[in-house]
This record gives structure tokens, C-alpha cells and sequence, in this order.
């Protein structure tokens, strides 16, 4: 009877996992392996490979560990890296300030930090833009006021790449930290201060501790999709701002060699997947105390 | 000399709200002193003003005979206490009772040792609780590693915020006279704030009754239920009878309706001529009409409850003026049916007056 029940149970689960499977296979699965095909030529050979009779090749592989690639790599993490700190610098204090300074005015403040997300990430890109141009707002005051003659180059260059590296992920650190700091009950802190522990201490020892979900919630969020930036150094960066996905992006449509292009992704795929496996088993025997 | 001294203590919040209007109180060293009152009076306010969390608009605090008022809460020699809520929950036992002597530099080994000490008085064995982490604990447990994490630092004043709040009534009650033993064992001074009149007696050297922001009432638990100074400390503090009446002499109490009440001399000294309440325990009031009780009524029985160790009966004597009896043979129960006449007294000196 019992175990009726549960069968019956069970089948009810899995007919209700069933659209979410399929669109799993459908739309993520399927592409993938077929990027895995591409990039091994066994799908979509190209004009040489078929001429030279190949099935299975690593040569594109080989492609896309050049050392030009590797660097424009090595830049995007870096950039990464620095978007995430960045983000953690300027996005705890507002968290931390909206969750135990906040009293009523939380949500309202919560809604104005995830504001500028109803704009679309293309939109904003051009946001940056008009406000650091050559005619833009920032330049337009600084003239006006005296300050400068000829306007200040903010635009296609390091400076802005990264602002607007800032201002697009932000959101993205603050929200999952407030959402940890938040919970981080007042007694306790209180409690620390009781026990002998000055305001600097207690925020070191108690709430940064209790706030590590939220890092690392914050941290995966904005450093995946920061690496993989596309829009916003195509928009504020210069010539030397290549970005992996501006490079993967070229692969697939200028130069369209597919082959090369799926290579170049699994390359950086990878990296990343190490880079985060690495930071969550060492972020968590490391803060906890 | 008092060990905490609380001088005229006012603190208004945000929105004109009076929290505390005016509070004066000496503690004395080693004693259990309870703040009992209902919630919203104050009392929570005022333990965290002793401990330094919150600062008064008025009035000083002093611990030790020091004016501690431009001392931070972790420079005050205080423990606070709060429900078993505010244990460090990313830490073990070990770690979170250790955390006031680490951040006093103590050494490893006298840390070990005192952890060890205080889990032992608490009836924590190291070895079975010391690396667990807060989520392996009851809600006793969790509590009882709160008061070991402040009483390892020696305080030399315990304060505790309605500590045993979330906790059932039997391991409440179990705590109650763990607490007192403690208390005494280690004889630190204890501040308790409760709402919960039982266990303030249960425990208390002393309380102290506040209401609306001010202290109305302090005393031993005898002195405050045998002499409530005002109508809210006798409501508020178990069951009262209260007759609205006037005092008509040194020794006789009128009210509407009702034949003179014999009142005990003493309790009228001042009152005579006055509007009063003359006021008499439940368990002051018996059905029988015994010589020895002055006053002596007839009523109708309106209500009656079983209790268990007792049965609460209620008795209109007149006037629509319903008395409150506690009958401790529950048996009489049996025999007796609403609208039944029975005989209530009362003696003199078992009650007492309060002013209006």
C-alpha cells in the first residue's frame, strides 16, 4: 500500500523533471557536444582536413593554445580577477550598510541597487560611453568649469573597460552578500562585543565569517561572466583590449572557422572550471575558523 | 557599596517614545536580581545600557562604584546572556566559549583548562561536546554554552536576556535551579530579565517590577506578592481580588453594596478617609464560615475550573462583584454545581489596601 503510494510519487517527480531534462539535453547538452565534435573535427570538417583525408584532428587544439590566445587569456582572467575585487571593495560596504543600517528603507535600497538591471547590458555599455566621450558629460563639466581645454581620452582604453566592468557586475556581489549579511542575527555581533571583542574584531572574526556564503555566491557570479565579457570591452576598449569572448566571437563569425572557435571555447572552459574548482575547495577550509 | 548602580536613567527612542523614564536601582554584589515586567516596559532597554550596547539620554551607570558611561560594552566586565540565539554559529563549542579568553590573550593552556572547567560545571563533558558545532546542539544545550562563554571571562556582572525564553517548560524549570546553583557557586552578580513572574520568584534574591518605563515595585519575591505597592504589581504578579471601595476607618473598609469589611488597622495607616482597593489572594479566600475569619460573605458559585493541583472557583458576592477562590481540594468539585450558595471568608489581615 505504502509503497504504491511512493511509486506513485516517484513517477509524479519524475514526469515533472521531465520538461526541465529535455531542455537540458536540448539546449545544453546537445550544443555542447557538438561544440566537443566541432572542435575535434569529427562535425563539420573543414576543406583541409577533408583534403587530407582526417576524421579526428588536434590540430585545432593546437590553434588555440598559441601564445597570442594564451595571453588574451591570461588578460581576461585578470580583468576578472579585478572586476571581482573590485566589486568585493566597493559592493561590501553597501551591502553591509543596507543590511544592518538599512531599517526600513531596505527593500527600497535593495530595488536601486538592481536598478540599472531592467537596462539592457548593451544599453548600458553605451551608457558608459556618453558619459566618458570625447563630447560626453564628464568632459563637457570639466571644460566648462576650466578644469581642462581639450577633453580627456576616458574611452577605449583600460580606465573604461574596467569602470564599466564595475558598474555592470556589481549588482551581482551586492545582492548575494546582502543576502548573507542580512541574516547574520544582531546578538551575535552584540554577544562578540560582550565577550571582549572591539567593533573591528567582532566584524572580523564574526561577520565577515558568516558572510563567506555570500562571497562566494558573489564571487562565482560576477568572475564566470566577467571572463567571458564580450560587450563591454568591445564597446569602451581600444585595439589592445581583446577580450577571450571578443576572440571567440571573431573565430566564429570574421574569420568563420568554426573548428577554431570551438577549440578556443573549451580551452577557456576548462581554465575557468579548474580556476573555480580551486577557489571553492580552497575558500572553504580557508574562512572557516 | 552597590555593584551596578543605576542613577535616574532615562532613555527615549526615535518618535518620542519613553523606553525609560527615570530608573534608580542598586544591585548588590552577588545578588540574583530580576527585571520583571511585561514586554515593552523597559526592561531589555536597560539591561543593554548596563552592558554598554545602547547609551541613556539621562542618568549615569556605575559598575564597581565606576561611572562606565564612556566605556564600550567589551571594556565593562559584563557577560550578556541573550535566548542561546546569539552562539557564534560558524564555530564549535570549544571555539565559541574560548572566544572572550582568546581575544584576552590568554594562554593555550589556561584556555583549555577554563573551557574545560566551565563546561564541567555546566554538566557538559569536554569530550562528548567541546568540538561539536551549534547546529549539533538542543536548544538547552545551546543555552548552556552561551552562559559558559560568558561566565569562563569571570564577568563581574551577568546579565541575561529572557534566557530561557524558547525553551519548554521542563528543561525551563530544570534551568531555573540550575541557574540559581550557579549563581551561588560562582557568585557572580546576575541581572534577569524575564516577563515571566515564576521564574523570577523561582530564582531571585530580589526584583524588581517595572511598567510603561519605570521601576514601580522592588523587593524580596515574598515582600512583592504578600505587598504589592499598586493596583499593577498586585494584577500583574499571580492572581488578586480587587474591591473598589473607600476607607471608612482604621479598621473598616466600605464598599458599594457589600456589608463593611473588617480590614487590619496597619494596612489603612494613611488611607482613612480615602478611595481604595482593598485586595486579597485567591488563595487567601475560603468557602466556609469559620469564627476566626472577620469577614464572612455568601455568594453564588458562577464559574468553577479544575487546575489540577487546584480548583478555581468564582464567587459573586453581590453587586456583580465576583470573587477569584483557589480551593485546594479539587475534590469539592464533585459536590458542588453552578448557582449553589456557598459560604466565603476571609481573615482581616490577610488582606491588604492599595491606594487609587
Amino acid at each position: 500500500m505504502t509503497s504504491m503510494k511512493h511509486q506513485r510519487k516517484t513517477g509524479l517527480i519524475l514526469l515533472l523533471l521531465l520538461p526541465p531534462l529535455l531542455f537540458y539535453i536540448l539546449f545544453f547538452l546537445v550544443p555542447f557536444f557538438t561544440v566537443v565534435g566541432v572542435s575535434v573535427g569529427i562535425i563539420l570538417p573543414s576543406e583541409a582536413q577533408r583534403a587530407r583525408g582526417e576524421f579526428f584532428t588536434l590540430r585545432y587544439f593546437q590553434d588555440a593554445l598559441d601564445p597570442v590566445f594564451l595571453r588574451i587569456l591570461g588578460r581576461s582572467l585578470a580583468y576578472a580577477l579585478a572586476t571581482t575585487v573590485g566589486c568585493i571593495l566597493l559592493g561590501f560596504p553597501v551591502a553591509y550598510f543596507i543590511a544592518f543600517r538599512g531599517g526600513r528603507y531596505k527593500n527600497f535600497l535593495i530595488l536601486l541597487v538592481i536598478l540599472p538591471l531592467w537596462v539592457t547590458f548593451v544599453l548600458r555599455a553605451y551608457a558608459v560611453l556618453s558619459l566618458l566621450g570625447p563630447e560626453g558629460v564628464v568632459n563637457s563639466i570639466l571644460i566648462n568649469l576650466g578644469v581642462i581645454q581639450q577633453p580627456l581620452f576616458l574611452i577605449y582604453n583600460e580606465f573604461a573597460v574596467m569602470l564599466g566592468m564595475l558598474y555592470g557586475y556589481l549588482p551581482f556581489m551586492i545582492l548575494p552578500l546582502y543576502a548573507s549579511l542580512e541574516k547574520i542575527s544582531k546578538t551575535v555581533i552584540e554577544a562578540a562585543k560582550t565577550l571582549g571583542a572591539n567593533s573591528f574584531t567582532a566584524f572580523l572574526r564574526i561577520t565577515l565569517p558568516l558572510s563567506k556564503p555570500g562571497l562566494i555566491a558573489g564571487t562565482l557570479l560576477t568572475f564566470i561572466p566577467a571572463a567571458g565579457e564580450f560587450v563591454i570591452p568591445s564597446f569602451l576598449g581600444g585595439p589592445s583590449e581583446v577580450f577571450v569572448g571578443t576572440m571567440i566571437y571573431s573565430a566564429f563569425i570574421s574569420a568563420r572557422n568554426w573548428n577554431w572557435g570551438s577549440a578556443l571555447s573549451l580551452v577557456y572552459i576548462a581554465l575557468v572550471l579548474v580556476g573555480i574548482t580551486l577557489y571553492l575547495k580552497y575558500s572553504r577550509e580557508e574562512l572557516t575558523i | 557599596m552597590a555593584e551596578v548602580e543605576i542613577r535616574n536613567v532615562k532613555k527615549i527612542y526615535e518618535g518620542g517614545v519613553e523606553a525609560l523614564r527615570g530608573v534608580s536601582l542598586a544591585i548588590e554584589k552577588n545578588e540574583f536580581f530580576s527585571l520583571l515586567g511585561p514586554s515593552g516596559c523597559g526592561k531589555t532597554t536597560l539591561l543593554r545600557i548596563i552592558a554598554g550596547l545602547e547609551q541613556q539620554d539621562e542618568g549615569e551607570v556605575l559598575i564597581g562604584g565606576r561611572n562606565v558611561d564612556n566605556v564600550p560594552p567589551h571594556k565593562r566586565g559584563v557577560g550578556l546572556v541573550f535566548q542561546g540565539t546569539a552562539i557564534f554559529p560558524h564555530m564549535t563549542v570549544y571555539d565559541n566559549i574560548s572566544f572572550g579568553l582568546r581575544m584576552r590573550k590568554y594562554p593555550r593552556q589556561e584556555i583549555r583548562e577554563r573551557v574545560r572547567n566551565v563546561l564541567e560545571l555546566m554538566n557538559m563533558p569536554f569530550e562528548k561536546y567541546a568540538w561539536k558545532k551549534s547546529h549539533q546542539l538542543s536548544g538547552g544545550e545551546r543555552q548552556r554554552v552561551e552562559i559558559a562563554r560568558s561566565l569562563v571571562i569571570e564577568p563581574k556582572v551577568l546579565l541575561l536576556d529572557e534566557p530561557l525564553g524558547p525553551l519548554d517548560l521542563k528543561i525551563r524549570q530544570k534551568m531555573q535551579l540550575e541557574l540559581k546553583r550557579l549563581q551561588k557557586k560562582v557568585g557572580t552578580t546576575f541581572i534577569y530579565v524575564t516577563h515571566d513572574q515564576t521564574e523570577a520568584f523561582a530564582m531571585s534574591d530580589r526584583i524588581a517590577v517595572m511598567e510603561k518605563g519605570a521601576v514601580i515595585q522592588v523587593g524580596a519575591p515574598e515582600e512583592i506578592y504578600r505587598r504589592p505597592l499598586s493596583r499593577f504589581v498586585a494584577d500583574f504578579i499571580g492572581e488578586t481580588n480587587l474591591i473598589e471601595g473607600r476607607v471608612e476607618e482604621q479598621n473598616v473598609f466600605a464598599a458599594d453594596g457589600l456589608p463593611l469589611i473588617r480590614i487590619a488597622p496597619e494596612a489603612a495607616d494613611g488611607l482613612v478617609g480615602k478611595h481604595a482597593y482593598l485586595a486579597i489572594r485567591p488563595e487567601r479566600i475560603y468557602l466556609s464560615d469559620s469564627i476566626d475569619k472577620e469577614n464572612r460573605f455568601t455568594g453564588t458559585v458562577v464559574d468553577k475550573t479544575y487546575m489540577g493541583p487546584y480548583a478555581m472557583l468564582k464567587v459573586e458576592i453581590g453587586n456583580n462583584l465576583v470573587l477569584t477562590v483557589h480551593v485546594h481540594e479539587p475534590e469539592i468539585l464533585q459536590n458542588l454545581n453552578l448557582g449553589d450558595r456557598v459560604p466565603v471568608c476571609w481573615k482581616a489581615s490577610d488582606s491588604y489596601l492599595i491606594e487609587r
